[in-house]
């Protein structure tokens, strides 16, 4: 019983050895080269790749891990590819679900922790999976860094709203 | 039963005279407000940075400590997403705010925001700084001068830098803002124009490049 339990050690032992595990940077080099969707390729920033080797500066990513996030882009990607979109936001409601929850499975089973909105708004965490590490919103750089005006306006439209009142209550008295 | 319908008359008048009243109290609020917004805002602005001038030169520094490696001139522990981690200088248009990681929406509430794929100062590479086009943040960014000098203060060193360029540019274009690896380039927009209400399609940027720099031992 107890050869029996070491010739399966071994095996086990062989099978792992021989399935070659994805290194962290392997994972970055995939991720770099981009993919191709619909003839053409989809590739990260530059700006983009700095916040990948920061976080891969950070945080060691195991190579079970790096195995299983590179499985789960490759579903997302198959999707993309499927639907023949290249933007997550040319996704349908159902599908952007979807991938949601894949990268929220991403989150649960690995150390990476991650969240993808609907909105597109993508999280990654610091390790104590609250402390957001860098939150990328969309492709474009700029954010909106307009005046905000809000209470301007409301001032402005009360404003006029009491001109009009004391102007109706004074046709009125006058009448 | 006679005596109660000219009571509740009374208290249906008195309820009308009352919302008269705070409409007419609203109306008087809101002019008020706008009347200091209008005429008053650049004292506003000049008291907010006089008092933002001496905070921030009287505040003991407790950024979270970072620390830059001298030989790779890369940082090692990086400041946390939403922590203030310095302040940027530029005296000819008397802007005087912190440096914030990252750039969210809330995060620029409270200064200049740090695009976080970009490197940080020191790097040796492109750094893209945001900023709200309000009073109190880069309302006077567009007046600044080819030339004219920005420091940025950090607990790991104080770096100067020269602009030697601005423009405007479409909020879409990626390409007003190369990715620089072997050159220190500082980049900082805002919407543009500042003072239109609305959304905003474009971004005014100031590129400034590295001219000094002191490192803290």
């Amino acid at each position: 019983m107890k050869k029996v339990f070491l010739v399966l050690v071994m095996v086990m032992t062989c099978l792992v050895v021989n399935v070659k595990a994805m290194t962290e940077s392997e994972l970055k080099t995939k991720i770099a080269n981009g993919f191709v969707i619909a003839g053409e390729t989809i590739k990260p920033s530059e700006y983009q790749l700095q916040e990948l080797e920061r976080y891969l500066n950070k945080y060691d990513v195991s190579e079970t891990d790096a195995d299983f996030i590179s499985g789960k882009i490759d579903e997302i990607i198959n999707l993309a590819k499927e639907k023949n979109v290249k933007s997550f936001t040319d996704l349908s409601s159902d599908d952007k679900a979807k991938v949601v929850a894949i990268v929220s499975e991403i989150s649960s089973k690995t150390s990476v922790k991650v969240t993808l909105t609907k909105n597109g708004v993508l999280t990654i965490y610091e390790s104590d999976g609250k402390t957001p590490f860098t939150e990328i919103k969309d492709k474009d750089i700029t954010k909106q860094t307009g005046t905000n005006n809000i209470i301007f306006i409301v001032a402005s439209v009360i404003s006029l709203c009491g001109i009009c009142y004391v102007a109706r209550k004074a046709i009125k008295e006058n009448a | 039963m006679l005596q109660e319908k000219p009571l509740k008359k009374m208290h249906k008048k008195n309820k009308k005279g009352i919302a008269e009243q705070l409409v007419i109290s609203f109306f008087f609020v809101s002019i008020i407000y706008l009347i200091i917004h209008v005429a008053y805002s650049d004292i506003i602005y000049n008291a907010l940075n006089i008092i933002n001038m001496v905070t921030i030169e009287q505040k003991d520094i407790t950024y979270p400590s970072v620390t830059f490696d001298d030989v790779t001139k890369r940082l090692i522990d990086y400041p946390l997403w939403n922590t203030e981690f310095g302040t940027i200088s530029i005296s000819s248009v008397n802007i005087n705010l912190p440096v914030y990681q990252g750039d969210s929406l809330d995060i620029l509430k409270y200064g200049i925001g740090h695009f976080s794929g970009s490197l940080f100062p020191g790097e040796g590479g492109s750094i893209i700084f945001a900023g709200h086009n309000t009073k109190s943040f880069l309302y006077h960014l567009p007046e600044v001068k080819i030339g004219d000098q920005i420091i940025v203060t950090t607990t790991y060193g104080k770096f100067t830098y020269k602009i030697y360029e601005t423009k405007v540019i479409d909020a879409t274009d990626n390409d007003a803002f190369p990715f620089y690896k072997d050159r220190e380039v500082l980049m900082i927009y805002t919407c543009f124009p500042v003072n239109t209400i609305g959304h905003k399609t474009h971004r005014f940027v100031v590129y400034a490049e590295k001219i000094g720099e002191v490192y803290e031992k």
